[in-house]
């Protein structure tokens, strides 16, 4: 028995139907100008170069006393966070009476291609944190890390643990180096060196190139194939358009810092085998006392669950809580389903423990 | 349009038809919507027409297009259709949204016809082979994946140019800065060849240097080029792999009886079986490392050629990338060091007034976390001091409790002394008592007057004793020698009372021996039942 059982009349007709959705969509997504990302209203608190730290407008009268700093990663751009009012990891953590900081590290330049880990986590994350403490008359507060933002924000935690009163991880890479890995495995032989001292800073658009060749190219055809069944609806087209700002929204990367995490995280999987120094100090996870949230995914093909869950052995914290999202790595902060289970469960996690 | 299904051997015909009846349709729902959009007739723009030359017009057709249908349609091709517009869409909207996705959606949308016009072409040869060939379909596909693998191999840098062009754009900047050619356009070979010819020629020892900097710029170059082979190699077999899966999904669709009924569905597997090869490869050792060879080799290039451009713009006395970089390393360091300053400068402006200090100590001791550790010290004082008084009272308690039993022995000792004295005192209170009643003066006289007697007895009183001696003697007399009679007597009398034990024994508690001694007793012996009755 034949494979196939068309015939050109209905080749025809489907064609003819995938035109016409075309055409329908075209003049709606002609309107699609003015598409905004970001949904909460925020205020800056604090600035320092090129990085900004914003304070997101409490949605309850009675927030919780100690505020949420979100340490996003140097990849992409942090508005993914609150990408919509309906798809918003912050937005759904300041209706559940959470104080939220985020830090943004906008767009670096050649001027900052000497940017280093440590000028990144010892003076930009140091200085916001110290900043939110004196606003709120603490000596400490609730640190949440995105990606590698998490990465960062253990190395915080471990290098300035009296200043972290409770620590959330999402998608975080601990061990760099599961089987799973892609991304690592492509990393092993790069000569990081070589590349960092040619270009300076990494093109933004190279990386997402790379993320890009983690699968087919045709599946990324059969992403704009599958666009057009959406174009007529305005709503969803914007959908569509705001995840694809996302993804193409891409800084640079600051050539020194690169360098050491490419090294340091993905060559010599640090956390794991040791030897990562940032500024003058060691990191050691084992100084890692305080509560430990970690939220990873379980179809995440970018930072596989793996990689995350290696960190319970690694840290010497007695209250160590883990949550499973039954989807992909982006889909943690966007998708509905995610909307209904993550935000409360860190809000839930972080009052029960003051 | 021709009614293909009547003739299902004319598959290459009616894919013309397909795609020219599409494109009318597009064409005139097209003119509808952006009547009433954009009020802007796509058709009259002044690009050319993709299909100018198939339908040997020139550019700027013209407007008053409805219902348009090419005059001579020889191998119409959507993907001019896509390009169209996209074209129109540039030229509406510079940089606008829908003009980078649908430059996206252009790019990939080629392959979907492509798929589609492969697959025609495959219905056209079953269809119009002999019924062995059609029966052998399998063999039919197999010889088109193959031709498909082999037109993959062609366009293999343009199914994969995003990735491509990505490096190219990075190194052609270099060579353009040089005057060159892309090392990659052209014929590489004669170029290289050219390129070694030229710098065999003997050069003054000023050029020397140069000389050799082009040497190796060639040698880099030819690293390259050969890593951006390996890489498209491995492509190609990657793209050989997801055919092979598609050709084994198709048989298994085969046999599984439900063919696929559309051509999206055949689209959707086609992009299921690269995911699956892509999965496959990409693990690879050989991708893994013709991937991290080929950006390191393009990186060494770079850096080459950017090496010797900064030397040529310091010979120029103009500035260059690594006097940026060195001063914006400068820069960096100078705001390290500020920042550092800065923070000094914050603690020592809190230490300059003694609230200032009180504050900033208060800080330190807020951050440390004292207040609640001295609360917890001062509790723990508390306990400590709470346990020690229990302590001590749990010692004096033990100390007591090791002490009841003697106490209790001093106790019992005392009480039994006290016991005793009390005996002795009241047995010394009867005495006294005794002593009181007795008539002591009388007893005196009376104890006197025996005496008196016994030294002086009465004669009267001497004789009667004797006599009672006498008497005492004789009876001694009497039963140490008894009458025999009376012996008989007492014998008869005891076998009598034997008779009686051995017959009725006695209920009474009194013992045989006493009834010997007792005759009223015997007596009770001899009526039992009376005796009986009386206790009753």
């Amino acid at each position: 028995m034949m494979p196939f059982s068309i015939t050109p009349e209905q080749a025809v007709r489907e064609v003819i139907q995938f035109n016409e959705k075309l055409t329908a969509g075209l003049p709606v997504l002609g309107q699609m100008d003015n598409l905004t990302v970001g949904c909460s209203d925020r205020e800056e608190i604090y600035r320092e170069d090129k990085m900004v730290l914003y304070r997101f407008k409490p949605l309850v009268e009675q927030v919780h006393r100690v505020p949420i700093l979100i340490v996003y990663a140097l990849v992409n751009r942090p508005y993914m966070a609150d990408l919509q009012e309906d798809r918003s990891l912050i937005r759904r953590l300041l209706e559940a009476g959470m104080d939220i900081y985020l830090i943004d590290w906008g767009y670096p330049d050649r001027a900052d291609r000497y940017l280093t880990l440590d000028d990144y986590i010892n003076g930009y994350v140091h200085r916001s944190v110290k900043e939110i403490c004196q606003r709120h008359s603490l000596y400490r507060i609730n640190v949440l890390g995105i990606c590698q933002g998490g990465s960062f924000s253990l190395c915080y935690a471990s290098m300035h643990p009296e200043w972290v009163r409770n620590l959330v991880l999402t998608v975080t890479p601990v061990d760099f180096q599961t089987p799973d890995n892609l991304l690592s495995s492509w990393a092993q032989q790069l000569d990081v060196d070589l590349m960092v001292d040619s270009m300076g800073n990494i093109p933004g658009d190279l990386l997402n190139l790379t993320f890009a060749s983690m699968r087919s190219p045709l599946s990324t055809g059969q992403k704009y194939m599958g666009m057009v069944d959406i174009m007529s609806n305005a709503a969803q087209l914007a959908n569509f358009l705001r995840m694809e700002k996302w993804v193409a929204d891409s800084p640079d990367q600051a050539g020194e810092a690169f360098r050491q995490f490419i090294k340091d995280f993905y060559q010599k999987n640090g956390f794991v085998n040791g030897g990562i120094v940032i500024g003058d100090k060691k990191i050691d996870l084992k100084n890692i006392t305080m509560p430990v949230l970690n939220v990873y995914a379980t179809k995440d093909h970018l930072v596989p669950p793996a990689s995350s869950l290696a960190l319970k052995s690694l840290i010497s914290s007695t209250d160590y809580s883990e949550l499973a999202f039954n989807g992909g790595h982006i889909g943690l902060y966007v998708s509905g389903r995610a909307q209904k289970e993550i935000p409360p469960g860190i809000a839930e996690w972080i009052k029960a423990r003051g | 349009m021709a009614d293909n299904s009547n003739n299902p051997m004319d598959w290459l015909n009616g894919w013309n038809e397909i795609q020219r009846q599409a494109w009318n349709t597009w064409s005139t729902m097209a003119m509808k919507n952006m009547d009433g959009g954009q009020k802007t007739n796509p058709f009259t723009t002044p690009f050319s027409n993709p299909f100018a030359n198939q339908m040997g017009m020139g550019s700027g057709m013209g407007s008053g297009m409805g219902g348009w249908t090419p005059p001579s349609w020889s191998s119409p091709d959507w993907r001019n259709g896509l390009d169209w517009w996209q074209r129109f869409l540039t030229s509406a909207r510079s940089g606008s949204p829908e003009q980078t996705i649908f430059k996206e959606f252009a790019h990939w949308g080629t392959a979907y016809p492509e798929m589609a016009k492969q697959i025609f072409k495959t219905m056209q040869e079953l269809q119009t082979g002999s019924e062995h060939q059609q029966a052998e379909w399998t063999e039919t596909l197999r010889k088109n994946l193959e031709e498909a693998k082999q037109a993959l191999a062609g366009h293999i840098e343009g199914l994969y140019a995003p990735w491509n062009s990505a490096f190219n754009d990075q190194a052609t900047a270099v060579f353009t800065n040089f005057g060159q050619s892309s090392p990659w356009s052209g014929n590489q070979s004669q170029l290289g060849a050219n390129m070694k010819r030229l710098l065999t020629i003997m050069a003054p020892d000023v050029l020397t240097k140069w000389q050799a900097r082009m040497e190796t710029g060639q040698r880099y170059t030819e690293t390259y080029q050969k890593t951006l082979q390996n890489f498209l190699k491995v492509q190609v077999e990657e793209s050989s792999l997801s055919l092979d899966i598609l050709g084994k999904k198709l048989s298994a669709i085969s046999k599984s009886g439900t063919p696929l009924k559309s051509l999206q569905e055949i689209f959707d597997l086609w992009v299921q079986c690269a995911e699956e090869a892509h999965a496959k490869i990409s693990f690879e050792e050989s991708y893994k490392t013709a991937n991290a060879h080929l950006v390191n080799a393009m990186n060494q290039l770079r850096i080459h050629y950017a090496t010797g451009l900064d030397e040529i713009l310091v010979s120029l006395n103009l500035p260059n990338r690594g006097e940026l970089d060195r001063n914006h390393e400068s820069i960096q360091s100078l705001k390290r060091r500020m920042r550092a300053m800065e923070d000094d400068i914050t603690s020592l402006k809190r230490l300059s007034t003694p609230k200032a200090e009180i504050e900033s100590l208060r800080d330190e001791l807020e951050k440390m976390g004292l207040p609640k550790i001295r609360k917890e010290i001062e509790d723990l004082n508390n306990r400590l001091t709470n346990l020690a008084e229990q302590k001590a009272r749990e010692n004096d308690l033990n100390t007591l409790q090791a002490d009841i039993p003697s106490l209790r022995n001093e106790l019992t000792e005392l009480k039994r002394q006290i016991a005793t004295m009390q005996e002795v005192q009241k047995r010394l209170d009867t005495l006294k008592e005794e002593i009181t009643r007795l008539e002591i003066p009388a007893l005196r006289q009376s104890v006197s007057t025996l005496a008196e007697k016994i030294q002086h007895p009465n004669p009267e009183v001497t004789v009667q004793i004797q006599a009672l001696r006498q008497s005492v003697s004789t009876l001694t007399e009497k039963i140490q020698h008894p009458n025999p009679e009376v012996t008989v007597q007492i014998q008869a009398l005891r076998k009598e009372i034997e008779e009686i034990k051995s017959n009725d024994a006695p209920e009474s508690s009194e013992t045989p021996g006493r009834l010997m001694d007792d005759p009223n007793a015997l007596k009770k012996f001899r009526k039992p039942n009376q005796l009986r009755s009386n206790k009753a």
